[in-house]
């Protein structure tokens, strides 16, 4: 791999580190492990960078390898997670109400299908495109639709059952 | 139900205000590039690991086969074909070699260096001698995979050992050997996971610990576990390393801040596997009695350069010559009382590493003494190498004085003193570089 590649593929981990991390979050992860399986799934793409950049959207690629990292990590667990002491999640500088805001909206996607999920997370976080989506995940376009249909619809009730609507948070935060 | 903006609103809020470290861009571009590498070594280790296996049947028909079918007497034991047949294909596997302490030895890449650590924590791929002049601080764990050598009093026992140790037979040679267990560390969260596995030799109160986060590492390297063959022997550490059947040559080394006598490096590197009587080079830490020395001998330089009268006693002589050098070429020699004046300094040369002369070392050393570092080696502040010894004055000790902190490389000098075994001062050369 030549130097400018290397450039290329840190200037695009500095860019989306964040939002790859906190998709990890909106997917079941810790902060921990949200961190471990991001790394590991841009580890992943640097050794077929090539390919990431010569796809029509590299996030596709990029989010395509992160779930199924995750897939894989979870399909692990039972012997990655070897007894220590509890892991501090590092959330000292939330602010208690948006921490309440995450962790009713973080049960409320722990209520769909991970294939909803995903498909949620991708779409509305990530920003892909419904085919972009599709292509991620390798699934057809029209199961996209009708996952994100089945999951939105599952997530305005749990979320209304819990008292937190969009836009009221909206109004609190303005 | 959610309409798709209030759902894109509710995600990105719920989640914006998590702290998330920083992007491990130049991190992860490292473990890249060193998961492609490890990728291939993993490979190599697999041959070292069968050609281990066929050592450790050599040893034990060695009454048989007989010491000539070991390497040349000069080198050390490198166990990769790196010559691969023609039936092998065009592929050149990289040299591996033994490393071992006592009568116990493992194949590791060749490429691995030795004790390369910082406060005892590994910062490359390596193998380790415990036990070895560690400085009391703390250095992080590093994603390196790691081969230490140390009594069994440095192992720390861990709960998964009971159950997975068995006992093997290496020729005459007992050990233990544990399966492979997980380690991590840190007080918060792991930021690596390591398999560690351990082999011990009671008889010689030995340990040797692998430890690497990719769990193949550390099987293939306990896997190449084997005695050290008849008629060889792995270079041991300082103090043991007079009583090994090798020939030792010590060289003192100025490191401030380490304490005496503490061994810095061998040539072959420590724990080579080496033909019995081969010679090895130690370089050892300056003994307090020795630093004392050098500090008087680098005022009296200072003093020389300054225009003293009243050198030590004990080092001068007035009417003993001094070569003036410049690099590794003599220009010409003064008697050491002419020194005291500026003029017999100087050397007229048009041009020297991309400086003009004349050139006078007596500019440099005439500035103050606390803003040198003074070194057996030089401190290689710079890309480009020490030069060469002076010519005939390469039994002479060499100590280089430079600047001890440099903020651009066209800036640095050096001057280098040779000095004979009594202490007297034979030659002082300059160093300039070519900016």
């Amino acid at each position: 791999m030549d130097t400018g590649v290397e450039i290329d593929y840190a200037a695009y981990v500095r860019a989306r580190w964040d939002a790859l991390v906190r998709s990890a979050l909106l997917l079941g992860c810790s902060r921990v492990e949200a961190e471990d399986v991001v790394q590991t799934a841009l580890l992943r793409c640097f050794t077929s960078w090539a390919k990431v950049q010569a796809s029509d959207v590299p996030d596709a690629y990029v989010y395509r390898t992160l779930v199924n990292c995750l897939a894989k990590s979870r399909r692990r667990r039972w012997w990655q997670e070897t007894p220590m002491s509890p892991l501090p999640d590092g959330q000292v500088d939330d602010l208690a109400e948006s921490a309440a805001s995450r962790a009713t909206v973080l049960a409320a996607l722990d209520t769909l299908t991970e294939q909803q999920r995903a498909v949620v997370v991708l779409r509305y976080y990530a920003d892909l495109s419904e085919r972009q989506v599709a292509e991620a995940l390798g699934i057809p376009a029209g199961t996209v639709k009708s996952r994100l249909s089945r999951g939105l619809d599952r997530l305005g009730r749990e979320l209304s059952d819990h008292g937190v609507d969009a836009r009221q948070d909206e109004e609190k935060t303005c | 139900m959610l309409s798709e903006p209030e759902a894109r609103e509710l995600l990105h809020r719920a989640v914006s205000t998590v702290a998330v470290s920083g992007p491990p861009a130049d991190e992860l571009v490292r473990r890249g590039l060193r998961s492609r590498r490890r990728t291939h070594v993993t490979a190599v280790l697999g041959v070292a690991a069968a050609v281990g296996l066929v050592a450790v049947g050599s040893v034990v028909v060695s009454d048989i086969a007989g010491p000539a079918d070991l390497p040349a007497a000069t080198s050390t034991i490198a166990t990769t074909n790196q010559a691969p047949s023609p039936s092998q294909g065009a592929t050149t596997l990289p040299a591996t070699r033994l490393v071992g302490m006592g009568p116990v030895a493992v194949t590791v890449p060749a490429q691995w260096g030795t004790n390369e650590t910082r406060c005892g924590t590994p910062l490359e791929d390596t193998v380790v001698f415990e036990g070895n002049g560690v400085r009391s601080c703390f250095v992080s764990q590093r994603d390196v995979s790691s081969v230490h050598f140390g009594p069994i009093s440095a192992w720390e026992p861990r709960s998964w050992e009971q159950r997975s140790t068995r006992t093997v037979d290496l020729g005459a040679l007992t050990i233990t050997r544990s399966g492979i267990g997980l380690h991590y560390e840190g007080p918060r969260e792991p930021k690596y996971v390591f398999s560690v596995g351990v082999v011990t030799v009671p008889s010689a109160d030995i340990a040797m610990w692998v430890m690497s986060t990719d769990q193949t590492v550390v099987r293939q390297i306990l896997d190449s576990v084997q005695a050290v063959p008849d008629g060889y022997v792995a270079i041991p550490l300082s103090g043991l390393v007079e009583q090994a059947d090798l020939e030792v040559v010590k060289k003192q080394v100025r490191r401030p801040g380490l304490s005496d006598g503490v061994l810095l490096s061998a040539d072959p590197p420590l724990g080579s596997v080496v033909p019995r009587g081969s010679t090895v080079t130690v370089r050892v830490s300056t003994s307090s009695t020795q630093a004392n020395a050098d500090d008087q001998l680098i005022d009296y330089v200072h003093d020389l350069a300054a225009g003293s009268t009243t050198p030590p006693n004990n080092i001068d002589r007035p009417y003993l010559p001094v070569t003036l050098g410049l690099g590794d070429e003599v220009v010409r020699v003064e008697n050491l009382s002419s020194l005291d004046r500026g003029a017999s300094w100087l050397i007229l040369r048009d041009h020297f590493n991309g400086y003009s002369g004349p050139f006078s070392a007596r500019d440099y050393l005439a500035t103050d003494p606390d803003t040198w570092a003074v070194t057996d080696e030089g401190q290689q502040f710079c890309p480009w190498g020490r030069a060469d010894d002076l010519p005939g004055f390469e039994k002479d000790r060499r100590l280089t004085i430079e600047p001890s902190k440099l903020t651009d490389c066209t800036q640095w000098w050096a001057v280098d003193v040779y000095v004979d075994n009594s202490g007297r001062v034979n030659a002082l050369s300059l160093n300039l570089v070519e900016p």
